[in-house]
């Protein structure tokens, strides 16, 4: 064990603050600083804004535009880009099927589908989940059925992230009824131009429109978009999901929301306030355990020593439950004008953090609930 | 101590259930909210009595007892009305108590007949919950009064014919001392309103006075006396959100029990999963402990004793900020996707309990009070 | 940076489990203590020590936790030792030091900021007062005490045998022995009095900071002490015609002792690198950051796993409860949790 930090890493740092306080667009910065959902136009332009740099995919494998960074680079790299107010690249693009395609697609499909993405010419959006597939994902019921060279996809996803942005969706189907549910999926691409794609607003609770629908009504799917065998759709699906664990970007998301709650204790004379002081420093030592349970994931990714603990389970179980303690106190610092409902256009000083709580409220809920994840540390610890 | 309903109560709980029932539809207030709020339903309020309910009956009013108005707020709460019940009928029965006969006479029917509606205009920008904190002056000129000062964020404050505004005729910002409550005129020359949206859908303004004159007789109570009326009123106020904030989490778990007994996953519903068992016991656990600080709410308003009246209702306030806080995060949790989407009204209830934390004090501030 | 433990980590971890395991809970000897050379592991070969890091240490401190020992292997070989340190250029804190690795002389530190005062009268020195929640010292032939002196603080080095020194002796509720000492009137010569007059206290501070990071890592294996045992317990223990183990609350409960005592083992960790950075500041905040986490932790841990024991879980005789209450000792040494906390609230940088 060796806990000190490596000073080419500060170096590395500083290298990255650098090239955001020149390539990154102020106005940007500023839009997406606030809490509210990042734009399609400011996505993209970002990504390519990276990938001029050669930056726009961190964690890929060299070979397809990765650079090649140790994970804790890659963590850092992340963390300035969040402080800094960057917006996202398409996750679901960037860091959910394009690791699929490079580990389950045949090469024909990373080659029509990686160099596009890497340059943030195509948005992609999930169609997993179904109204009665959530947590149950599994018994997932929307049908793929063979015809000639093509699918025919019918069915419905529910909770598709920016899937109204998506040139592309991935999405699980089932293609065989008569076998256990899981053996039964298949992993498809599709084109959302598709005709019979049919795509509708989920407005949540913040008013804000970043969750879709998605009705699939006698949708023709070439068969070579299918990833990987028939049948073998689980299994994409849960390397997938163990990689969205990964990169959840739980610190660098807290450390922002922090930074952010600390400005604005200080202008309200909040800071001053013991009570509210004392719940300033919870927060800080809450953060000070996920930055440290990170790094030391980050620094046994691929090791054995990986197995040894559910670091996934329990970085999104922290993660998610901090965001939500430090975004109920950044609602709670504004006082009376934080019941204010702001719209993204909005100037005012405050707007998004309302907004922003509202929408948090899912993220105990999305990407395997809370619940779900204690039932897998629990696992962990007592066997099935 | 009784605990069981009468029947005069019995008879109001049902005619609100009943309205309620007809007229209080999650959909129907969507389409409220366009205009704000619904001159239909606040008409249908008047109609059943409601806005005289709390106010005298020598003027028109029904003599209403506190438990009346919690039964009012508690049933009314899971239709989330977006209509100014709050400020025409607590806080101005409350304000009104030190009106005068001429006042009461003047004001009280069109209230109760829903011609008048009121607005609460007290809080100012940097007085985080502090009831002395007021810095909007009012000077005397002729017979009456000149009003200069910001309020904002004033509830209802865009459509009230009528704001209670507190102003100060002496003293520095946070004396004691020196504070007066006007039954200001909204359209009365240099008012002027800016409308805000809420998050629980209700509106709102940010309001500048210039110079806006008050008649002496739109004075209520004692000039420069009135903080021990703020007061009271803040706690009557108090009083009735912990009533609408238990009927919005008993709304809250009954709807996340009943998802617990319908959704299906993994082969059966999730109820059957013992940790969602626990939560909902958890959640019923909160709701009792704040139904019971409501309850207490109602009964010591009457107390004499103003510091055991201040601190009781102040512990009430944490109570309903601890329980709607869990309860709320809890019942969005355990909905699962649906919780977070604005279709369905689980996220509405809970918006509304998230606006009523900072609401006439959050609970760290009452913590603070409550430990003076 | 890496978080395997290295070969010479991994021996050093097992042989103290070995040592534990073998002698049974809480029947460790001060003698072995040092022949195995784990006194003087954090302390420099100029000392006489091993050359160890405060990773050695925390990974002593660990097992002996994890094996519920309540021997003062913290106060004196990491305090104390540590607040003799710096002054070892001064002949009796040489020779108290040499002692104490060799195991031939226990100095128990009683370091408390407030409390024994020491005044220039026309007799001479005098030290007064009284030092509070002294561990390790009923067995102490030595003590490092703190006394406020002119505007600062002193560090006496005092024989336990020294006229004028009172001991009054009591058990902890983990079963460790501690003592307040009575100081009336003592007379007190120069060099008993370490470094100089009223500026022992940046020597105190960092001592303390070396102490509580050891503290974190004693109480790190206490809590994973009461997660096996519970983890155990969970899966042998039926009612309602099966395991306990398939209860999803008691499941869950599990996971959330687990994600309690994973946060405090992360906080370590930073206070741990944080020790040989430059900057205090950001020293003192990660130690203080390790105290607030391991102290919550512990609680949380202690509680439930005596929750999840039932009844069994509060008696004596089981060692659950024996666990829960070290947890409760170690919060509250060297400033509890609720402390830690108010200082960091207070010197929060924006």
């Amino acid at each position: 064990m060796h806990l000190e930090r490596d000073p080419a890493d500060a170096a590395f740092r500083e290298e990255v603050r650098a090239f955001l306080r020149d390539a990154l667009p102020p106005d940007m910065a500023q839009r997406n600083l606030r809490g509210f959902h990042p734009t399609k136009a400011d996505m993209q332009a970002w990504t390519r804004i990276l990938h001029a740099r050669g930056w726009s995919a961190p964690h890929w494998p060299v070979e397809h535009g990765g650079t090649g960074w140790s994970p804790l680079r890659r963590h850092l790299f992340e963390e300035e880009c969040f402080a800094a107010g960057a917006p996202p690249t398409c996750t679901a693009a960037f860091s959910l099927v394009a690791p699929v395609l490079q580990r389950f697609g045949t090469p024909e499909q990373q080659q029509r589908h990686l160099p596009a993405i890497l340059r943030g010419d195509t948005f992609w959006g999930q169609g997993f989940s179904e109204p009665n597939a959530g947590s149950d994902l599994a018994s997932l019921r929307t049908r793929a059925l063979r015809d000639g060279e093509h699918y025919v996809v019918d069915g419905q996803k529910t909770w598709t992230t920016e899937g109204h942005y998506a040139d592309w969706l991935f999405c699980l189907v089932r293609t065989d009824t008569t076998v256990a549910p899981q053996r039964g999926i298949s992993f498809l691409l599709i084109d959302a131009r598709s005709p019979g794609i049919t795509i509708r607003p989920i407005i949540s609770i913040d008013g804000a429109h970043s969750l879709n629908e998605v009705f699939f009504d006698g949708v023709r799917v070439p068969v070579e978009n299918r990833v990987g065998d028939e049948g073998q759709g689980w299994t994409c699906a849960k390397f997938l999901l163990e990689n969205e664990r990964a990169f959840s970007a739980e610190v660098p998301r807290n450390k922002r929301m922090l930074a952010r709650l600390k400005a604005l204790a200080a202008a309200q004379g909040l800071a001053a306030d013991p009570v509210f002081a004392t719940r300033i420093a919870e927060i800080e030592v809450e953060l000070a355990a996920l930055e440290w349970l990170t790094l030391r994931a980050l620094s046994e990714h691929g090791s054995d020593a990986a197995g040894a603990w559910p670091a996934g389970s329990l970085l999104h179980v922290l993660g998610s439950e901090l965001q939500q303690k430090t975004g109920a106190l950044l609602v709670e610092a504004l006082g009376e004008r934080g019941v204010i409902h702001y719209d993204a256009s909005d100037a005012d000083h405050a707007a998004g953090i309302t907004a922003d709580f509202l929408y948090r409220r899912a993220v105990t809920i999305y990407g395997g609930s809370n619940e779900i994840q204690r039932n897998l540390i629990a696992r962990h610890l007592l066997g099935p | 101590m009784n605990f069981a309903l009468d029947d005069d109560q019995r008879m109001l709980k049902d005619s609100v259930e009943r309205l309620v029932a007809r007229d209080g539809g999650f959909e129907q207030r969507r389409l409220h909210m366009a205009d704000g709020w619904s001159r239909t339903l606040w008409a249908r309020y008047a109609e059943i009595g409601l806005l005289a309910l709390p106010y005298p009956s020598t003027h028109g009013g029904l003599n209403g007892t506190a438990v009346d108005t919690l039964l009012v707020f508690e049933t009314l709460a899971r239709a989330l009305p977006l209509e100014p019940l709050l400020p025409t009928m607590v806080i101005g029965a409350a304000a009104l108590r030190e009106a005068s006969e001429e006042q009461l006479a003047r004001w009280v029917p069109p209230i109760a007949a829903g011609e008048l509606t009121l607005a609460w205009a007290h809080g100012e920008a940097g007085s985080r919950y502090r009831l002395h904190d007021v810095s909007c002056r009012a000077r005397r000129e002729g017979a009456g009064w000149v009003l200069d000062g910001d309020k904002p964020l004033v509830v209802h404050g865009d459509s009230a014919d009528r704001l209670l505004v507190s102003a100060r005729v002496s003293g520095e910002r946070c004396d004691r001392d020196g504070i007066a409550l006007f039954m200001l005129d909204a359209n009365a020359l240099g008012v002027a309103r800016r409308g805000v949206r809420l998050h629980d859908g209700r509106r709102a303004a940010d309001i500048v006075l210039e110079g806006v004159y008050v008649p002496a007789s739109d004075v209520i109570g004692e000039p420069g006396k009135a903080l021990p009326l703020i007061e009271r009123i803040a706690q009557h106020a108090i009083a009735a959100l912990a009533a609408e904030a238990v009927g919005l989490m008993q709304a809250l778990l009954d709807t996340t029990v009943d998802y617990l007994k319908t959704r299906q996953q993994f082969g059966g519903p999730i109820g059957r999963f013992q940790a969602l068992q626990h939560r909902a016991a958890e959640m019923l656990i909160a709701l009792e402990q704040a139904r019971s600080m409501a309850l207490y709410a109602a009964l010591m308003l009457d107390e004499p004793d103003d510091a055991e009246r201040a601190k009781a209702l102040s512990a009430v306030k944490v109570q309903i900020g601890q329980s709607a806080r869990f309860i709320g995060q809890q019942a969005i949790q355990l909905h699962g996707g649906i919780g977070v989407t604005d279709e369905y009204v689980v996220g509405h209830w809970f918006k509304r309990l998230t606006v009523m934390e900072s609401e006439f004090g959050d609970t760290d501030h009452h913590l603070a009070e409550f430990s003076r | 940076m890496h978080f395997a433990l290295d070969e010479q980590q991994t021996l050093l971890r097992d042989s103290v489990a070995r040592f534990v395991a073998q002698g049974g809970i809480g029947a460790a000897h001060w003698q072995q203590f040092a022949d195995m050379g784990w006194l003087g592991a954090g302390l420099p070969e100029s000392a006489g020590g091993y050359g160890g890091s405060a990773l050695d240490v925390a990974i002593i401190a660990e097992q002996l936790g994890r094996g519920l020992v309540i021997e003062p292997f913290v106060e004196v070989a990491v305090l104390a030792a540590q607040a003799l340190l710096p002054l070892q250029h001064e002949p009796p804190a040489a020779a108290a030091l040499a002692e104490l690795i060799e195991g031939r002389s226990i100095v128990a530190p009683a370091l408390q900021p407030q409390g024994a005062e020491l005044s220039q009268t026309r007799s001479g020195l005098r030290l007064s007062g009284a030092q509070t929640l002294v561990v390790g010292g009923t067995r102490a032939d030595r003590f490092v005490v703190a006394a406020t002196e002119g505007g600062g603080l002193s560090l006496l080095l005092l024989d336990a045998a020294t006229p004028g020194l009172r001991r009054h002796d009591y058990r902890l509720i983990d079963g460790s022995a501690a003592c307040d000492l009575h100081f009336d009137e003592m007379a007190i010569d120069g060099h008993q009095r370490l470094g100089a007059p009223g500026g022992a206290g940046p020597v105190i501070a960092a001592a303390r900071e070396q102490a509580i990071v050891a503290q974190c890592a004693q109480a790190l294996g206490v809590m994973d002490l009461a997660l096996s045992t519970t983890r155990d317990y969970l899966l042998q223990r039926r009612q309602f015609g099966a395991a306990i183990a398939s209860f999803q609350v008691l499941r869950h409960r599990l996971a959330d002792m687990l994600l309690a005592q994973e946060q405090a083992r992360a906080t370590l960790h930073g206070a741990l690198a944080a020790l040989s950075a430059e900057d205090g500041d950001a020293r003192g905040r990660a130690v203080s950051i390790a105290k607030v986490q391991s102290g919550r932790s512990g609680r949380f841990v202690g509680a439930q796993a005596i929750q999840l024991h039932g009844g069994i879980g509060m008696t004596d005789e089981y060692l659950i409860g024996h666990c829960f209450k070290r947890l409760m000792v170690l919060d509250q040494a060297q400033g509890s949790a609720a402390a830690h906390l108010a200082t960091l609230a207070g010197r929060s940088t924006p």
